[in-house]
């Protein structure tokens, strides 16, 4: 599959056809993936809009002795703290998106860093990276996790550094793959054969190269970063109550269910709707960019 | 391991109570007959079941080891009460039988063995237990227990002080590390703390025989004047088994051996049985033939699910649970536990809570009664506006309330009174692991939404992971400006729960007046001034704002209606109906008068296995 | 290849060394220990006498020297909140609660799951095609807690179909149904997805058309080609499905409230049980490294192809 892709990008490009312009057609045709695009989103204007016009504060916290949902002027009620779930609900997925995207912008540049070294120079950098990433791998996740969280603090910044410094092997990898793939390629000798620093050849030849299998990677990755931050979160180790995400909501009040279904169960479909949608478009988005992997 | 792992002791100030009981007492503080401390077993005591010739139908309803039941009480065979752990300590697996072999690792049904020195009666003064007198001497520094001659231990051996002897040398030697040794310490036995930190040897301590074999001379380093309160952990291990087997002799068939109302029957890392003990005194033998207890993950539902009898309304989904079934609900009932106070505290030593106005405005912006309607409803928690709720010792919460009542508008007043400014935000830590967590970190979110509507602070609630919580509070000096923690008492007397805020405790709201108030009230003899000692001190750590008080938390179980006895009756302090702090134990009446009434027949045929 | 076998597995040991070493490193120097108490602080003498008798008032490598020195002569210790109790009892214990849970979820999703997605296969973007793949994608994609409060909330809050939780196979069996699909609803979706693309696979190559043109009867050649093509591929799929499913899963434990493994590994991280969390983690390692190399053994069993080379 990968060594197919650039001939045949190659042979369409000779058709006066883009390969973007390509991608994107297939996109398009791909009902799931546009599906989840549009879902994707309508959370995400959901997750930013929303508490810039409400007239709520996003944390709001008012006691009424009404029970949660009875209270008039919250379309989806309050939870037991009288907070609007409009709101807090559009807050959470706000925190979920944020660090999904955080998580994956770490992963990237430290990918592109270590791979590249392990690609490009071999030998020693090489052989010390991959055991790294192998013995990384095995690493007890959740645990490093848990730790990381209780020793720094759930701010988010820890929360996106204990996931995104679990995540790096397995793009390293794809990266030094790649690296290894095109720095025998022709005109990449031929520009170090004309004196080229390095670092100009790896921006110029080599980043482009992984921009696919780079963006196929991340847009999967998101889903499970957010499944990893909702299980954190979910487990009492996630983020603060002023700041919450989904699935820290889902954890706080999943054991309401027999008393204030509402509580716990849209957190949980928000952040389902969130998931699926990320996923079609992760899909749509690999199959567009590399049809030959499905 | 969360509530309850700590016992509570009587109150001092309920000593002179028990002195009213009518048997001749050779002191003033020497105690009555412990038949007196259940007064519904005392006529039938008399009563010898076996001598009296009479018709089978006719015959007297005993027990297996022929204690005459109450008249309303289920036939022998169904005198077996199947019910969860005590106490949340309890771990499953593990062999300790006794707390003076250890506290936080007891094996399920513990606490059930020997009695301890003295007991509590309903209303949670000291009665006799294993010691019918305990006087000391003038300046109250040396203490005689003297110990029952008709008690001794089921395997027919003599009760006397080197059983107490040794266990009290066995919690004082540093190989066996005893993990109770703080409380141990309270009691102020000489040589004691030394022993720990192995200067010298823990036969050195202060613990010894008196006039006769039977009884026990503790000498202390400084007067107590409560110490047969603290004496509430004392159940003795018997010395032979002890430096035979090993402090874990009593889980075991083979070795095990009991001075209490319960022996062992049967025993499983997950599973334990107890069975009455022949070989009491008719006044300290139970009804119950057999007490059974496992350990469900869910208490609440293994109830339900009619696998246990009794089961623990844990935590804030629980408490929902219960008040959306009125079938359940009736069958709750709340006690208060171990008097847990939640309360918010400030780091004291620096700006901007070393200003007590700024302290001021803070403790007038928690409004407890919303936040109780909501949040954690009854009969989970009350109102707290002081340290000591209602029902402790020398509480007075009424005449406390006012200083911090929720008042937004003399908040505001205090706050720019004060002139300080805070333009930082603050981070208000609240301590994880509680059953009822959800609920306090919602409470805690309300409480700082009032903070920044009505002072303009912003407020962050955080929860943090008990063990770095706690860290983070005993670090010198504390790392924690604004936090929510809770205290439980450890024994009732007022010392226990305002030690807190003594200097030299785990908040740095360091008040000199406060300070000496307490020190020096722990060793006065005169209960009347010993009694105001502490009600200033209480006062000046409202006033002050020592912390804000939030809430009292209550145990909430549930009992099978089937199940009766003295301590079903309301009490002057605990006034649900089921036995409440300390618990299903030898500490408690409870272990004693608890009895299957008649009408068991309508929910279990027969009594479980 | 028992050359490659042994490499493997020396170098699982290696693995095994520095997680170990790691994760004892990570646990011993995180704020608060495993003999803190809640409320009131022993006395520093006292404390002492604690850490003395559990060995832990030396440096960190040293006790985690003398840990793995213990280890590797099967003996890894007993718990602190258990004492008295040897690990392995506690996994004996707790871990069969949890391979129950696994096992029953794998025994219903592996099987099935192939099969549907064989059958979607067959009859590419049918009714039947979409209701799978649609299930399929749920269940790799939505979070096994968020399916839980769903159906908590249909079948035990509406309906009352169910209990809310517990683990009693023998005396509630409706206790299990909810745990049992909900943890198998991740591994069916995976099977689903690799069964299909499987078959649909084999139905593009050459042979099978050549096949099928010479009238071979359609069933024949599902099951001489079509499944071999499956087959092969699923090795590489249980390899992680397998350990996963039975090392438990702490959501689902908690939510349900079963007394597994996996939530006793989380409240084993929270009273800093070290030697509890240790032996978790070595055998959770364990199980998957020696999962994956029977996986990559399996794999040169089924396609002679395949050849093994470190």
């Amino acid at each position: 599959m990968a060594d197919s892709a650039p001939v045949l990008a190659d042979a369409e490009a000779r058709l006066g056809v883009s390969p973007a312009a390509l991608a994107l057609r297939r996109f398009m045709r791909n009902r799931a993936a546009v599906l989840g695009l549009l879902m994707v989103l309508g959370l995400a204007l959901y997750a930013f809009g929303v508490p810039m016009f409400s007239e709520y504060p996003a944390t709001n916290l008012k006691v009424t002795s009404k029970l949660p949902f009875q209270v008039a002027g919250y379309p989806l009620g309050t939870d037991i703290a009288g907070r609007d779930m409009l709101v807090y609900l559009a807050l959470g997925m706000r925190t979920s998106i944020t660090i999904a995207t955080l998580v994956q912008l770490f992963v990237i540049v430290v990918s592109l860093v270590l791979g590249f070294i392990a690609g490009w120079f071999g030998g020693a950098a090489d052989f010390a990276i991959s055991r790294l990433a192998e013995v990384w791998v095995a690493l007890p996740g959740l645990l490093f996790q848990i730790l990381f969280i209780v020793v720094f603090g759930p701010t988010v910044l820890n929360l996106v550094l204990s996931i995104a410094l679990l995540g790096w092997p397995e793009t390293t990898r794809i990266v030094r793959a790649r690296v290894l793939q095109v720095r025998h390629l022709d005109y990449i000798d031929a520009s170090r054969g004309l004196g080229a620093p390095t670092f100009m050849i790896a921006v110029k030849h080599v980043i482009p190269n992984l921009l696919n299998p780079f963006v196929i990677a991340i847009s999967l990755g998101v889903p499970s970063v957010i499944l990893s931050e909702s299980t954190l979160s979910f487990l009492g180790y996630g983020l603060s109550e002023s700041q919450p995400s989904l699935g820290k909501l889902v954890g706080i009040s999943w054991q309401y269910i027999q008393a204030y279904w509402h509580m716990a169960v849209l957190p949980a479909l928000f952040l389902s709707l969130l998931m699926l949608g990320a996923s079609f478009f992760g899909d749509g988005l690999r199959d567009a960019l590399d049809p030959q992997s499905s | 391991m969360y509530r309850k792992t700590i016992y509570l002791i009587l109150s001092g100030t309920l000593i002179l109570a028990a002195c009213a009981s009518p048997a001749p007492a050779p002191t003033a503080i020497a105690a009555a007959d412990a038949a007196t401390a259940a007064p519904a077993a005392a006529p039938e005591a008399t009563v010898a079941p076996t001598a009296v010739p009479v018709e089978p139908t006719a015959a007297p309803n005993v027990n297996s080891i022929g204690k005459l039941l109450p008249d309303d009480a289920a036939p022998s065979e169904q005198q077996v009460l199947v019910i969860t752990s005590d106490t949340q300590a309890a771990s499953e697996g593990a062999l300790f039988m006794d707390l003076t072999a250890s506290v936080y690792n007891r094996s399920l049904g513990d606490s059930l063995f020997s009695f301890s020195l003295i007991r509590l009666d309903k209303d949670y003064n000291v009665i006799p237990g294993l010691a019918e007198t305990y006087t000391p001497n003038a300046a109250a520094t040396e203490w005689t227990f003297k110990l029952r001659d008709d008690v001794n231990w089921s395997d027919g051996t003599q009760l006397t002080a080197a059983d107490v002897i040794a266990s009290f040398q066995h919690m004082a030697d540093p190989a066996t590390a005893y993990d109770f040794s703080w409380y141990i310490e309270e009691m102020k036995i000489k040589g004691y703390s030394e022993a720990l930190k192995g200067e010298v040897k823990p036969t050195e301590i202060g613990v010894r025989q008196g006039a006769t074999p039977k009884e026990v001379v503790f000498e202390l380093s400084t007067a107590i004047p409560f110490l047969p309160m603290l004496m509430l952990y004392s159940a003795p291990m018997q010395k032979a088994a002890l430096d035979k087997y090993g402090p874990t002799y009593g889980h075991d068939l083979k070795t095990t051996v009991s001075a209490g109302p319960y022996m062992l029957d049967e025993w499983s890392p997950t599973r334990v049985v107890v069975k009455a003990n022949p070989n009491m005194p008719d006044d300290l033998k139970p009804y119950l033939n057999k007490v059974i207890f496992i350990k469900p993950k869910s208490e609440l539902q293994a109830f339900q699910a009619g696998e246990v009898e009794r089961a623990r309304v844990g935590s804030g989904a629980d408490v929902q649970t219960i008040a959306a079934d009125p079938e359940l609900a009736k069958l709750a009932a709340q006690d208060p536990g171990d008097m847990r106070v939640h309360y918010f505290f400030f780091d004291d030593s620096k700006p901007p809570f070393n200003n007590l106005k700024v302290r001021q405005a803070f403790a007038h912006l928690f409004d407890r009664e919303a936040i109780m309607q909501t949040i954690l409803p009854a009969p989970a928690a009350n109102p707290a506006y002081s340290m000591l709720s209602p029902g402790f010792p020398g509480s007075n919460e009424e005449a406390l309330k006012s200083y911090q009542m929720y008042d937004p508008e003399l908040a505001k007043k205090l706050f720019a009174e004060s002139g300080v400014k805070i333009t930082s935000k603050l981070t208000l830590l609240v301590r994880g692991g509680s059953p009822i967590e959800e609920p306090l970190v919602a409470m805690a979110g309300v409480y700082a939404e009032a903070i920044k509507a009505n002072l303009g602070v912003d407020v962050e609630v955080q929860r943090q992971e008990s063990k770095v919580f706690m860290d983070a509070l005993n670090a010198e000096p504390t790392k924690i400006q604004f936090g929510m923690v809770s205290y439980g008492l450890d024994f009732m007397d007022q010392s226990n729960m305002l030690s807190v805020f003594r200097n030299d405790g785990r908040h740095n709201w360091n008040n000199d007046v406060y300070n000496d108030l307490i020190n020096n009230a722990l060793a006065e003899p005169d209960k009347a001034k010993r009694g105001q000692m502490y009600l200033d001190a209480e006062k000046l750590l409202v006033e002050e704002v020592g912390a804000v008080f939030a809430l009292q938390q209550f145990d909430v179980w549930v009992w099978k209606p089937y199940i009766s006895g003295v301590t079903f009756q309301p009490g002057k302090v605990n006034t649900a109906r089921g036995i409440g702090w300390p618990g299903f134990s030898s500490l408690d009446p409870g272990c004693i008068d608890t009895y299957i009434t008649k009408n068991v027949a309508d929910f279990r045929p027969e009594a479980p296995q | 290849m028992l050359r490659y076998i042994l490499l493997r597995l020396f170098g699982l040991l290696l693995v095994l060394l520095v997680v170990s070493f790691i994760t004892f490193g990570m646990l011993y120097n995180v704020p608060g220990g495993p003999f803190d108490q809640y409320e009131q602080p022993l006395s520093a003498a006292a404390l002492a006498n604690v850490k003395a008798k559990y060995n832990l008032d030396k440096p960190f490598y040293v006790v985690w020297a003398s840990y793995v020195a213990h280890a590797a002569r099967g003996d890894f210790g007993t718990s602190y909140s258990a004492e008295n109790k040897s690990i392995l009892e506690i996994f004996q214990q707790q871990w069969g609660t949890s391979v129950q849970l696994g096992l029953m979820a794998l025994a219903w999703s592996v099987p099935l799951g192939v099969t549907l997605g064989v059958v979607a296969a067959l009859r590419p973007n049918s009714a039947t095609d979409y209701l799978v793949r649609f299930v399929a994608i749920l269940g790799t994609t939505v979070p096994n807690f968020a399916i839980a409060v769903f159906m908590t909330f249909l079948l035990s809050v509406v309906w009352k179909l169910l209990p809310t939780g517990g683990w009693l196979p023998i005396k509630d069996p409706r206790t299990l149904v909810m745990p049992v699909f909900i943890f198998g609803i991740l591994p069916f979706g995976v099977l689903v997805r690799y069964a299909r693309n499987g078959i649909l696979e084999v139905f593009t190559q050459d042979y099978m058309r050549t096949a099928r043109a010479k009238g071979v009867p359609f069933v024949r050649v599902l099951f001489k080609h079509g499944l071999r093509n499956v087959l092969i591929p699923l090795i590489t799929v249980l390899a992680p499905i397998i350990p996963n499913a039975l090392t438990g899963s702490a959501i689902l434990e908690k939510i349900f409230r079963i007394n597994g493994i996996g939530r006793y590994f989380i409240d084993s991280i929270g009273q800093r049980d070290y030697p509890m969390v240790m032996a978790l983690v070595l055998i959770v390692t364990v199980l998957w490294g020696i999962s994956y190399l029977a996986g990559d053994v399996l794999y040169t069993v089924a396609d002679p192809r395949v050849r093994l080379r470190r």
